[in-house]
């Protein structure tokens, strides 16, 4: 009874774990095992790197989410892709990311965060027109919150004319109150490097979250802080530009307008920046191009 | 000037109507999730059976987030019949918010906002014991933003 009250008044979310160091994808094997695709065809380092995020939803069909892109003149032209939540099932000969990767001209990493019903894998990846080497995973703190799942950060270098540019795609829980999205998402940037680029979903959802159950919707009215500012304030501390501001919207949800996604840069010039309407996902791409 | 000078005759009368009737004018209530935010605590002082002025305030810690907020307001009897009532309540909110950073490589944010607020609720009281429902819509800097309250109070 005692045990149950202090529960009640502490909360239900706690930090389970806090997550695991870089490790190689070799290190990894079984189920959770990661994909590493051949270095794509040479071509010559561009003067404007342009680097998207775009959370597939499964990428549950793949021929049409690559037409989606292809038919894109911001996306079809993006040097480094980052996707989230696409899936891997024994059912399948290919993998879908090596599927999109193919289609697109692009070589891959692919490493799943946890294993879904019907034999299959769920995760994220990085695509590139150029080689990917180096290529890491961590496993981001866990959150023992209602329908838990473990998060993930991918790390990659982008081989570019032997300069490489260390680059990191992520997926953050959805229902995370502010400080436990930082908590989340700081390992991802650590341990990387100065020059680099990170983004994918951040699951920004507007509001502090109670329990990781009830979001504070007029709390957040009043004040006006949503969880996109103080993530952009984060990255911003630490000495990063963003494509998009925190107002654009970037998920198809009904009434609420939220910013799930973005990417950000250190030591490289944003030059331009935005979300691009596609169909394919409940989410829409962002995409930015970078000086080097 | 007419239409003040109606508002306080009115008042006036029901706060001998209010009198009569036994029921004490002060009201002290605890609330969860309505317009003081996760929780609140408020006081409430009846003009007449039907019109009265009063204030939540909170301080609550959200997962290391720390927010208090205050909110003043107006309350109004719709509709009455025995212990059940509808009411609308009408307000100013003002919030502030500070996320302490967890990590070392950022200092946190702080904010402050205000904004306003209209509530319709059922009621159902006693001579004693107060419990009201409400639906909320928040307006304020940071757009507008629903809220589901639910309120025990006491009258002494």
């Amino acid at each position: 009874m005692k045990a149950a009250l202090l529960a009640l008044v502490a909360g239900c979310v706690d930090v389970a774990n806090t997550g695991t160091a870089w490790e190689d994808l070799s290190a990894i094997t079984g189920e959770l095992a990661p994909e590493h695709g051949p270095d794509p065809a040479p071509l010559a380092a561009p003067t404007t790197l342009r680097v998207a995020t775009f959370n597939v939803h499964f990428a549950d069909d793949v021929d049409n989410l690559a037409a989606q892109i292809r038919a894109s003149t911001y996306l079809a032209r993006a040097d480094v892709l980052f996707v989230q939540e696409i899936r891997r099932y024994h059912s399948e000969p290919v993998s879908r990311v090596e599927r999109l990767a193919t289609a697109l001209g692009m070589t891959w990493v692919y490493a799943p965060a946890h294993t879904v019903d019907n034999g299959g894998v769920h995760g994220v990846a990085i695509l590139s027109r150029y080689p990917l080497v180096a290529a890491q995973v961590r496993q981001l703190p866990y959150f023992d919150q209602p329908n838990p799942e473990q998060r993930i950060a991918l790390r990659a270098d982008v081989v570019l004319d032997g300069a490489p540019l260390h680059v990191v795609d992520v997926h953050l829980d959805t229902r995370l109150a502010p400080s436990d999205r930082i908590r989340q998402l700081d390992p991802a940037l650590q341990d990387v490097g100065d020059r680099m680029v990170i983004g994918g979903d951040l699951n920004t959802l507007p509001w502090t979250w109670v329990d990781g159950a009830v979001p504070l919707t007029g709390t957040e009215a009043v004040v006006g802080q949503d969880q996109a500012t103080i993530v952009d304030d984060f990255f911003a501390g630490n000495g990063f530009a963003r494509a998009i501001a925190s107002d654009v919207v970037t998920t198809r949800a009904p009434i609420f307008s939220m910013r799930l996604d973005d990417l950000y840069a250190r030591e490289l010039a944003v030059t331009t920046g935005d979300v691009e309407h596609v169909d394919g996902s409940d989410h829409w791409p962002v995409w930015f191009d970078l000086r080097r | 000037m007419r239409l003040a000078l109606v508002v306080c005759v009115l008042v006036s009368q029901h706060q001998v109507a209010a009198a009569d009737d036994g029921v004490s004018r002060h009201l002290f209530y605890g609330e969860l999730l309505g317009k003081a935010g996760e929780y609140g605590v408020g006081y409430e002082l009846a003009l007449s059976p039907r019109l009265a002025l009063g204030a939540a305030g909170s301080f609550a810690v959200v997962r290391d987030q720390q927010l208090a907020t205050f909110a003043p307001y107006l309350h109004l009897t719709l509709l009455a019949h025995h212990t059940h009532a509808l009411f609308a309540e009408l307000g100013a909110v003002v919030t502030h918010s500070k996320v302490p950073s967890p990590v070392s490589s950022w200092d946190g944010m702080t904010a402050t906002g205000g904004g306003g607020f209209a509530s319709i609720g059922y009621q159902h009281a006693t001579r004693h014991l107060v419990m009201r429902a409400t639906g909320s819509a928040i307006v304020g800097e940071g757009g507008i933003g629903p809220a589901v309250g639910f309120t025990i109070g006491i009258r002494p």
